[in-house]
């Protein structure tokens, strides 16, 4: 049976949020787990750049985020939306800036909550064969690269792969993501001051501000 | 008994909704030396070239909910042709519609691919940013003195643009039946004459409110869109 992506937004949220802190650098899923397992912490900018068919160049948006083990994560955008995703404790929650306030986006079912979660503590353990929703298949060689591809008909419409970029520097954390939609419809996630294993607060995975 | 109710409910819900709505009164008199003032100023909420358009939107639906999004659009208000997409703020394409000849839809993922979502997109996008129609059938005042253009479609429906003052536009649908339908805020625009904030509320089932605020804007010159490039569908 197919599971369908009711909420894929979070769903994606989700997968694009955490791939970065769970590949490695490695040859092999063994060196994937194995440096996925000596991070603490990890906190980084990003750049996000969307490729449309209908647009002449790129939509940036940009931001930052957080993660902690076992599955504390905080992805906030700054510009040109600004946005926030928490998970700490099992709860995952969305917040809006709406006007000189923060709103709580309401209609993520917890249902979806829970694959997340799920979701979250297979990538964090390098687990790629746990993932209901994607296919892992390992590239080697001078430019590695973990590719995701879609097992289910109805996630494919909406996502061909997912392509991730280890960083050479430093292990567990990735250089960039490109989510593949179609070829003329992707999305480039580029990660930079990337901080490894620095004492994050447990607030800044709970509170919005 | 419950077969019977499920059948009224609809029927309810009509009556409901007809009696909520507000037929389009008659104008007061408008000075005739104002009337191509006023008719220029009614072109202020729509485009008048080709844009590519890019919106913080936030949808508020009946039941409470908000959903927060990027909408892009592509829009040609001569040949009243458009594409636009609405994706999540993590970048992925939720709804992507296109109107030629006909209206296409290219992605629709749940909840937007209900029964009607994209027709009542359509609606929306020509309502705010397509000029109703070449000249008014009639000019006049509002009650508060606000200058009308009121233009008029084949099919019966009515739309009036009113000058708010201030610099502020609205743009009203009303049905065939007059009742008001659809209602288009723009309380203010950018140095282009762009609408900085749209808001779009529809009185009629399902209800709901639509905001959006400009992000980014671009003309494109009519060399720059050859035709089949615009008709396209992704992927082909």
């Amino acid at each position: 049976m197919q599971s369908r992506p009711e909420c894929p937004g979070v769903l994606f949220g989700g997968l694009i949020l955490l791939l970065p802190f769970l590949l490695g650098w490695a040859d092999s899923w063994e060196g994937i787990r194995e440096a996925s397992h000596r991070i603490a912490s990890f906190e980084a900018q990003f750049v996000q750049k969307k490729t449309l068919p209908i647009l002449a160049k790129p939509f940036v948006s940009q931001g930052r985020f957080f993660f902690q083990p076992p599955a504390s994560l905080r992805w906030e955008y700054d510009d040109p939306m600004r946005s926030i995703l928490l998970m700490h404790g099992g709860v995952v929650k969305r917040y809006l800036r709406d006007g000189a306030a923060w709103r709580e986006e309401s209609g993520s079912s917890l249902s979806v909550m829970q694959t997340v979660l799920t979701e979250i503590v297979n990538w964090q353990q390098g687990r790629f064969d746990a993932n209901p929703h994607f296919q892992a298949s390992l590239q080697t060689g001078p430019e590695p690269r973990v590719i995701l591809v879609p097992k289910e008909a109805s996630w494919k419409k909406m996502i061909r792969r997912i392509e991730l970029t280890p960083s050479r520097e430093q292990a567990g954390v990735m250089k960039s993501v490109r989510v593949v939609e179609d070829e003329h419809s992707f999305t480039l996630l580029e990660f930079h001051q990337v901080r490894l294993n620095r004492p994050l607060p447990g607030a800044l995975f709970v509170n919005v501000e | 008994m419950n077969a019977v109710l499920y059948r009224l409910i609809p029927v309810l819900l009509t009556v409901l909704a007809i009696g909520a709505c507000t037929t389009p009164h008659a104008l007061l008199p408008l000075d005739p030396a104002l009337i191509s003032a006023v008719s220029t100023g009614c072109q202020r909420p729509f485009l008048r070239e080709t844009r590519r358009l890019v919106h913080a939107l936030e949808a508020e639906l009946p039941d409470g909910r908000k959903g927060t999004g990027i909408g892009v659009l592509q829009a040609d208000p001569r040949r009243r042709t458009f594409r636009t997409m609405f994706m999540t703020v993590e970048g992925l394409v939720l709804f992507d519609i296109e109107k030629g000849e006909t209206l296409t839809v290219h992605r629709a993922v749940p909840p937007f691919d209900s029964s009607g979502f994209a027709r009542r997109m359509e609606e929306d996008i020509g309502l705010a940013f397509f000029p109703p129609g070449a000249s008014p059938l009639a000019w006049g005042l509002e009650k508060d003195g606000a200058p009308v253009c009121r233009f008029g479609s084949a099919d019966g429906e009515m739309i009036d643009v009113l000058d708010r003052g201030g610099g502020a536009m609205e743009v009203r649908l009303y049905g065939d039946g007059q009742e008001l339908r659809k209602r288009v805020v723009i309380p203010s625009f950018n140095r282009d004459g762009l609408a900085e904030r749209i808001e779009i509320r529809s009185g009629v089932l399902p209800s709901y409110t639509l905001r959006l605020r400009l992000i980014e804007s671009e003309a494109i010159p009519p060399e720059e869109l050859p035709e089949a490039a615009v008709r396209k569908p992704v992927g082909q």
